[in-house]
């Protein structure tokens, strides 16, 4: 992969450029399915971008010089980490790469729940640690069943670069792992049946109760892109066509994320938040039981 | 910097979050208040979220009329708020303390403690008169609250 | 999966929301903020006695009485409403405006007190429900008798009453008043 390349993948097609209006627009999308599947209007288009902006020119409160200096660079972290897993996705399958990348993209996905995480003991309020503890249990709970579909498709491909698996995987394995990632999406994205690291109005904001302005407006970012990231490294492994020209590639590429994130919303309007241990069950079981079928049809099929 | 200046008077006004704090009301007023999210109100129409943390909200909305063990929770809440901020006064009871005025457990009304800056007149108020009060207290808000 | 049946007649419906600022009319019974009829009040004062919150206060001075209201004390439970005897409180039909500052609402009227016929000092008002209530049957004297102000019509009576005795008293006790 070469520099220009890479720079371009960070910063204009999947990274920044494309990356955060799309990740305004998930944002907005989500919202807007909702309350029109509860019989709302729902929030305007612009919603997202300008609780962004209000949020980043709200006066910040002061703070010990320690926490505030992790209290802001915990969000940037999370915001970082997300472009940077979003630059690996192989949309255009022979755009560079390299051996190993899934590993990093693994890393790199792991940033913004670690960060929040951290955040939610950062900030020292009861709220935000309880957010932070089911957020850890949680991101141990659903690992395991995103780790073992990512392994069983590298094992399918015989390698660890992005843009060969998601060209070479075969389907037996390629579907159950499918079903296991987007089993996971939910409670990575804390939406609902799998909210309950963020619990709206039961412990508040969970992990990011108390961010405030800037700080919290980069943690809605960092979620945003979390949406396209997540959703995006979904449609990539889901749609192989090696040989399509790539304004097809990246249109295809849009239309699956967008349609997840609709999936996901309407899911999410149709449920009802599930305890701790319940979320935890589902995906010890059901998750592990699809990751570990990926896993075994990938070394067991000829 | 007056293109970034009207841009967030713009996003302070299509982005207002409430938080709402209950100062020993009768629940009458937080009853009509999240009748206004309901389908029939929604006032995320207007990109209003009712946020459980002080932190994140832009106007504070109190409803009651300020007991004396809701009073400390009060200053500490709006202390919370970040600038600029904006205060509601939801219903007759943070007004004038309404039928529990005199009484020796009660320590509003509400302006004896915080600047306030919208009332919301009713008994409870009707939800489109807390959206009424609510869009009052945005126009402040763009304007820069009285932070 | 009753769930999926409702989310998805919610999606093909129009949402049900008032578009703002679009609103909901109260209905016809809506007990907004109270005004009262100065032409009809007697100032009786059954208003401010009735109130539980202190929302309305009547005090009387010679001449007048001053009432005063503040919408913001308001409970609107309608008391005053229904039990004021002139029948000269109404509650509005819709809500009332938003406000800046505690009191901004409130509102005082005067009720001057009308002048006696017989010796131009301020009476106290009196309306024709209220005397039906107590007297189902009045006589033109009596009529008369009701508009003069105490101090006349307590001589009235005197007047009347001693003219029944036979006339005596009178001169002794308006020798003794004057
Ligand atoms: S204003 Fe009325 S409804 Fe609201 S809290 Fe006070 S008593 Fe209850
Ligand atoms: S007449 Fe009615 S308004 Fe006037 S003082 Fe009596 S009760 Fe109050
Ligand atoms: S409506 Fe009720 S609270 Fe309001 S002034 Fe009349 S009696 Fe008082």
């Amino acid at each position: 992969m070469t520099v220009g390349r890479a720079l371009f993948q960070l910063l204009v097609f999947p990274g920044l450029l494309y990356a955060v209006p799309v990740a305004w627009l998930m944002l907005w999308m989500e919202r807007k399915l909702t309350a029109r599947l509860q019989g709302r209007i729902g929030p305007p288009f612009y919603q997202p971008f300008f609780d962004f902006v209000k949020l980043l020119a709200k006066r910040p409160l002061p703070r010990p010089p320690l926490q505030a200096l992790a209290m802001s660079a915990l969000p940037v972290l999370a915001v970082a980490g997300t472009l940077g897993a979003l630059a690996l996705l192989p949309v255009f399958p022979h755009s560079g790469g390299f051996t190993g990348d899934l590993v990093l993209l693994v890393a790199l996905l792991e940033i913004p729940p670690l960060c929040a995480v951290l955040a939610g003991f950062v900030s020292r309020s009861i709220y935000g640690e309880l957010g932070a503890t089911r957020e850890a249990v949680l991101s141990i709970a659903y690992s395991l069943p995103f780790l073992a579909a990512l392994v069983a498709l590298a094992a399918a491909a015989n390698s660890l670069s992005l843009s060969v698996i998601s060209q070479q995987a075969m389907w037996q394995v390629r579907l159950p792992a499918l079903l296991a990632l987007a089993l996971c999406l939910p409670v990575k994205l804390r939406v609902n049946p799998f909210s309950v690291a963020n619990a709206e109005q039961e412990i508040y904001a969970g992990a990011t109760t108390e961010f405030e302005g800037p700080r919290l407006a980069l943690w809605e970012l960092a979620h945003g892109l979390e949406w396209v990231a997540l959703t995006g490294l979904w449609a990539v492994l889901a749609f192989p066509a090696a040989n399509a020209a790539w304004p097809l590639r990246a249109v295809v590429f849009v239309a699956i994320s967008l349609a997840l994130v609709l999936v996901l919303a309407a899911v999410a309007a149709a449920t009802a938040r599930l305890k701790l241990a319940q979320a935890a069950r589902v995906y010890w079981l059901w998750g592990s039981a699809l990751g570990v079928l990926a896993m075994v049809v990938a070394v067991v099929w000829p | 910097m007056r293109l970034i200046d009207s841009l967030v008077r713009t996003s302070r006004r299509r982005s207002p979050w409430l938080f709402h704090l209950n100062a020993g009301s009768c629940n009458g007023c937080d009853i009509e208040l999240v009748a206004c999210l309901t389908p029939r109100y929604d006032v995320e129409q207007l990109g209003i979220r009712l946020e459980g943390s002080p932190r994140h909200a832009d106007i504070i909305v109190v409803s009651g009329p300020v007991t004396r063990t809701t009073r400390a929770a009060l200053e500490t809440v709006y202390a919370q708020v970040p600038d600029p901020k904006v205060v509601v006064a939801l219903g007759s009871c943070p007004a004038s303390c309404n039928v529990f005025a005199g009484s020796p457990t009660v320590e509003g009304p509400l302006d004896r403690i915080l600047p306030v800056d919208v009332y919301v007149p009713g008994c409870p108020p009707r939800p489109d008169a807390i959206i009424a009060g609510i869009a009052e207290a945005i126009a402040l808000l763009a304007e820069g609250g009285h932070a | 999966m009753n769930i999926l049946g409702l989310i998805s007649r919610n999606f093909r419906r129009d949402p049900a929301t008032y578009r703002y600022p679009e609103r909901h009319v109260p209905a016809t019974r809506f007990r907004g903020i109270v005004r009262n009829d100065t032409a009809k009040c007697i100032a009786c004062g059954i208003c401010d006695h009735v109130c539980v919150s202190g929302a309305i206060v009547v005090v009387g001075h010679d001449d007048h009485c001053d009432w005063s209201y503040d919408p913001g004390r308001c409970t609107f439970c309608g008391r005053c409403v229904d039990l004021c005897p002139g029948e000269a409180l109404s509650q509005d039909g819709d809500r009332a405006p938003t406000y800046a500052r505690s009191g901004d609402l409130a509102q005082g009227e005067q009720i001057t007190y009308p002048a006696c016929p017989e010796c131009g000092l301020p009476a106290r008002p009196y309306n024709e429900r209220l005397l039906m209530i107590a007297h189902d049957d009045i006589s033109p004297e009596f009529r008369e008798r009701i508009k003069l102000c105490e101090r006349c019509r307590r001589r009235r009576s005197q007047t009347v009453l001693t003219k029944g005795l036979g006339g005596a008293a009178d001169t002794e006790r308006n020798a003794d008043g004057a």
